[in-house]
């Protein structure tokens, strides 16, 4: 058997020839080689990577942890880093690089407690701000959407957008999801985001793992609308990966179906089983004054209870009130004959129920509010949907 | 007072539960649990998960909460056809590998499923991705498991024609490994990284290895003439997909005590030639590993350095793994291959040409003095009456008149005939009045332009007979003692055979120089 071996140039003897030794070539600069990297996250910006909270083996060998530092690659070497191409904004105040992230030619870099914003429009980075109490402690509580980067820490949930940092608990100056609300939401470390890009909503995921008591409880963001809801154990409540979008832009994630096993699941913006837990309670509706009025009756358009032409006959919603900002929503609403309603009627298309207020709480009334709650009969349909709501009142004059 | 009805038609104010619930919009609620208001105008239940999604069936992954999961497509399907195709990268914590799970884009999920691919790492990571240029990297965010990649290399290596559609090895897979851009010393080692001097041979098949080792060969050999003056040591790197270069390796003879191998040169020139080995067959089998122990790897650049003079490493040369320059790559046989292409004019004496010593011929005869070159007024070895370049006066009937245009009469024996083939050279010639004058053909002794073939006898036995040629030319100015010389060039312009320099007595013919067409610019 013969030896073989790739030769080039690919003639025999045939050598690439040098007259005299290219001094005027260029040197090779090793001073700032990186042998290997290991790295916690990583952003794109145009063609360059950055990967963030690195340890490094420097070109003598030598393990260096960098938790503060970012490492841009060569445009498109992905794979190249070295030393004379980091960025770090803060060394040594403590905190940890948790997550980078990009929106056009901005890198937003994550840290526990603060939040850089890094211009990267020039061959050198510059830092553009830096935002105090707006870092995240978990790398999926960052997420990019097409309308700017949304993240949330314990303090409240944010966006970029390209030109300024918003605080999404406040709309319109004034603030809509309370402290309380959030605190009890929050987990720590464990609270993911993800985007619904059809929909245009950003959904917060509790419990990335099943030993969180509300594991899969969720809360949604519209970006339209600028409003938020919630979801009660929406979500699986097993160990979860992190959210992610597919090739349909469905948000996806895996959960641990089993031992060892993992199921895909899909986010799906319309409810494809029924809701277990629904709370819905207007405002209390004064009518522009505070003076006493009498209620009659609240007109509700809604439909829903007939699902894939199964008539369940119910929706299994429970309507019931509150007057005068009381938080007791005790109040029974009845049909015209006087029955308790306790699940109002399924319906195929829209229909108004006409549910009377009790004459013991109708009178002498400042202010109320309706509650559409699951009835005791079971989960709410999951097609049920109103329409509008209509109160039928009548001032009182003032003795 | 009349009755009045207050109408709420719409709800997409949400949740707001941090103002008194009498002081919100009329669109906003105290509560929103279990209800959804993206539909402006109603409320509708809010959604959930579904086992819709791309796999409803479940598979085998234990999941790291948290972590794992990633969308990423190609430009190549999992059948590694060139369809595109969407991935889902997944996680599998009990067994420490990304397993990727392919949608079957182009049959429209017709056959889903689970690739043979997998990323295997030794231990538990908590996995993050990025993908960028067709390749998936993995990174373990606890700083435990080296980074890896994941991607579709297609790449046709050794090239041996022009065009690639003839190679040596076809790597065209999906493949994967450490990210880290690794240099030679560590996937070949330094006891298997050489500087070979292939001054009398090629390397030789104990050199070259049956390829069970990973080798890399950098041989050289001079000749003289050069400006490459000192002792020179040398390092290669690797150059990965993206044009990404790996850290440098020096070529040692001592690794452990860092001694360098070296080469020393004086005043020569320098040529280079690279081997790497392919093992026992002239082919590698297609998608077989990559011989220098990467699949990412397309090529060598190369680096030198004087001993004593620089401390920088300088850019030598580039070696595309692929293409491979302009005369691409050959598969060499180091068994049976090793005096291939070396020029051997060492000529018997067959009692015409035995002034010869490397197979290149200018004089008129071997039984004339040195001084009467092969000179001719016509391409085909005749002399014109009178002879037109040759001076007639007293004693001088064998030196020529300036600037007379003549044929130079160029013998040439090869007598190795191996590794010549379709192998064609040029002439260096020195003395006349334009100098050196390089000729890629000429003439031969049939009145043909033939190109200067290195394998020699073309029109009789290769290797036994000699090959003519008439090269056109101007005698240089009068003097006494005009040196001409021929040299043969390979088709890098290296020289493999020289005449070595023969005299004339040039007399002054009266004729003019020809004309210098520097022109001076008036500014």
């Amino acid at each position: 058997m013969a030896n073989y071996a790739a030769m080039n140039p690919g003639k025999y003897h045939l050598g690439q020839l040098f007259r005299y030794p290219p001094l005027q070539n260029r040197r090779l600069n090793e001073r700032y080689i990186i042998q290997e990297v290991k790295w916690k996250t990583s952003a794109m910006v145009g063609r360059r990577i950055y990967i963030g909270n690195v340890e490094i083996k420097d070109k003598d060998g030598k393990l260096r942890t960098m938790s503060d530092t970012v490492l841009k690659s060569r445009a498109g070497k992905f794979d190249t880093f070295t030393t004379d191409r980091l960025i770090d904004v803060a060394v040594g105040d403590g905190e940890d690089i948790i997550r980078l992230a990009s929106f056009a030619d901005r890198l937003l870099q994550y840290k526990q407690n603060t939040m850089y914003i890094i211009n990267c429009t020039k061959s050198l980075e510059i830092l553009e701000s830096k935002h105090k109490f707006k870092g995240v402690d978990h790398h999926n509580a960052v997420c990019e959407t097409d309308y700017g980067i949304v993240w949330c820490n314990e303090h409240g949930v944010y966006m970029y957008n390209g030109r300024s940092v918003n605080e999404l608990f406040i709309t319109e100056g004034v603030r809509n999801v309370s402290e309380e609300t959030w605190d009890s939401f929050y987990s720590k470390g464990k609270t993911s985001v993800g985007y619904l890009p059809d929909s245009k909503q950003v959904i917060f995921v509790r419990g990335v793992d099943s030993s969180d008591t509300d594991s899969g409880d969720i809360l949604i963001y519209d970006l339209v609308s600028a409003s938020w809801v919630k979801g009660d154990s929406q979500i699986n409540a097993e160990d979860k990966t992190n959210l992610i979008n597919d090739w349909n832009n469905d948000l996806i994630y895996g959960y641990e179906s089993d031992v060892a096993k993992t199921t895909l699941q899909k986010y799906s913006v319309t409810p494809t089983s029924s809701i277990a837990t629904m709370d819905i309670k207007t405002k209390f509706f004064n009518f522009g004054n505070q003076s006493r009025k009498k209620i009659y009756k609240v007109e509700i358009t809604y439909k829903g209870g007939v699902i894939d032409n199964i008539d369940y006959e119910t929706t299994n919603v429970l309507p019931q009130y509150a007057v005068d900002s009381s938080n007791s929503y005790s109040g029974v609403f009845r049909d015209a004959n006087g029955n308790a309603i306790t699940n109002i009627p399924s319906s195929s298309d829209w229909s108004v129920i006409e549910l009377y207020t009790s004459p013991i709480d109708n009178n002498n009334v400042k202010s109320i509010s309706i509650q559409l709650t699951e009835a005791s009969a079971g989960a709410v349909r999951q097609n049920f949907e109103i329409n509008d709501i209509t109160i039928v009142y009548r001032q009182k004059s003032v003795k | 007072m009349p009755k009045k009805e207050y109408r709420i038609l719409g709800f997409h104010g949400g949740l707001n539960d941090h103002s008194d619930a009498k002081d919100i919009r009329d669109i906003d609620l105290k509560s929103a649990t279990g209800v959804s208001v993206h539909r402006i105008g109603r409320l509708v239940g809010i959604g959930n998960n579904t086992n819709t999604a791309v796999n409803s069936s479940e598979f085998t992954a234990d999941i790291e909460p948290g972590y794992g999961l990633h969308y990423f497509s190609t430009d190549v399907n999992n059948a590694e056809t060139k369809t595109s195709e969407d991935w889902l990268a997944i996680y599998d914590k009990a067994n420490t590998k990304v397993r990727l799970y392919y949608r079957d884009k182009v049959n429209n999920n017709a056959s889903p499923g689970f690739s043979s691919e997998e990323i295997t790492f030794s231990g538990n990571i908590k996995a993050n991705y990025y993908y960028a240029d067709g390749m998936l990297r993995i990174g373990d965010a606890g700083h435990n498991e080296r980074s890896k990649w994941f991607g579709y290399i297609d790449n046709d290596l050794f090239w041996t024609n022009q065009y690639g559609t003839i190679n040596l090895h076809d790597i065209n897979k999906w493949s994967n490994g450490d990210q880290r851009l690794l240099p030679v010393s560590n996937l070949i080692g330094e006891d298997y990284f050489n500087l070979v001097d292939l001054s009398s041979a090629n390397p030789d098949a104990t050199t070259i290895g049956d390829g069970t080792q990973i080798k890399l060969i950098l041989g050289y050999w001079t000749t003289e003439g050069g400006e490459w003056s000192g002792n020179y040591s040398f390092g290669c790197t690797f150059i990965y997909e993206g044009d990404q270069e790996s850290a440098l390796s020096v070529i040692y003879d001592d690794a452990l005590n860092e001694i360098e191998t070296t080469a020393n040169f004086y005043e020569e020139q320098v040529m280079f030639q690279v081997f790497i080995p392919m093992g026992t067959s002239s082919t590698i089998a297609t998608d077989a590993s990559h011989r220098l122990g990467d699949d990412r790897i397309i090529g060598l650049n190369w680096y030198f350095k004087q001993q004593g003079e620089d401390e920088d490493w300088i850019f030598l040369m580039h070696t595309d793994l692929k293409e491979g320059g302009k005369h691409h790559w050959k598969a060499y046989n180091a068994t049976a291959e090793t005096s291939y292409g070396y020029w051997d004019g060492e000529v018997v004496n067959d009692g015409l040409k035995d002034s010869v010593t490397e197979g290149v011929d200018i004089l008129l005869n071997s039984s004339t003095p040195e001084t009467h070159i092969a000179f001719w007024d016509n391409s085909n070895g005749t002399n014109n009456t009178p002879i037109g370049w040759k001076d007639t006066g007293t004693g001088a009937s064998t030196s020529g008149l300036s600037y007379s245009n003549v044929y130079l009469e160029v013998n040439l024996n090869n007598n190795n005939i191996n590794g010549f083939n379709n192998r064609y050279g040029f002439l260096r010639v020195w003395g006349g009045a334009i100098s050196p004058l390089y000729v890629n053909s000429a003439l031969d002794s049939s009145a043909n332009i033939d190109e200067i073939a290195l394998k020699t006898g073309q029109d009789g036995t290769p290797g036994t007979d000699w090959d003519t040629y008439f090269v056109p030319m101007v005698l240089p100015g009068p003097g006494t003692d005009r040196e001409f010389r021929v040299e043969v060039l390979d088709e890098n312009f290296a020289v493999i055979a020289d005449s070595e320099i023969k005299t004339m007595t040039i007399a002054d013919s009266g004729k003019e120089a020809p004309p210098d067409y520097e022109q001076e610019v008036e500014i």
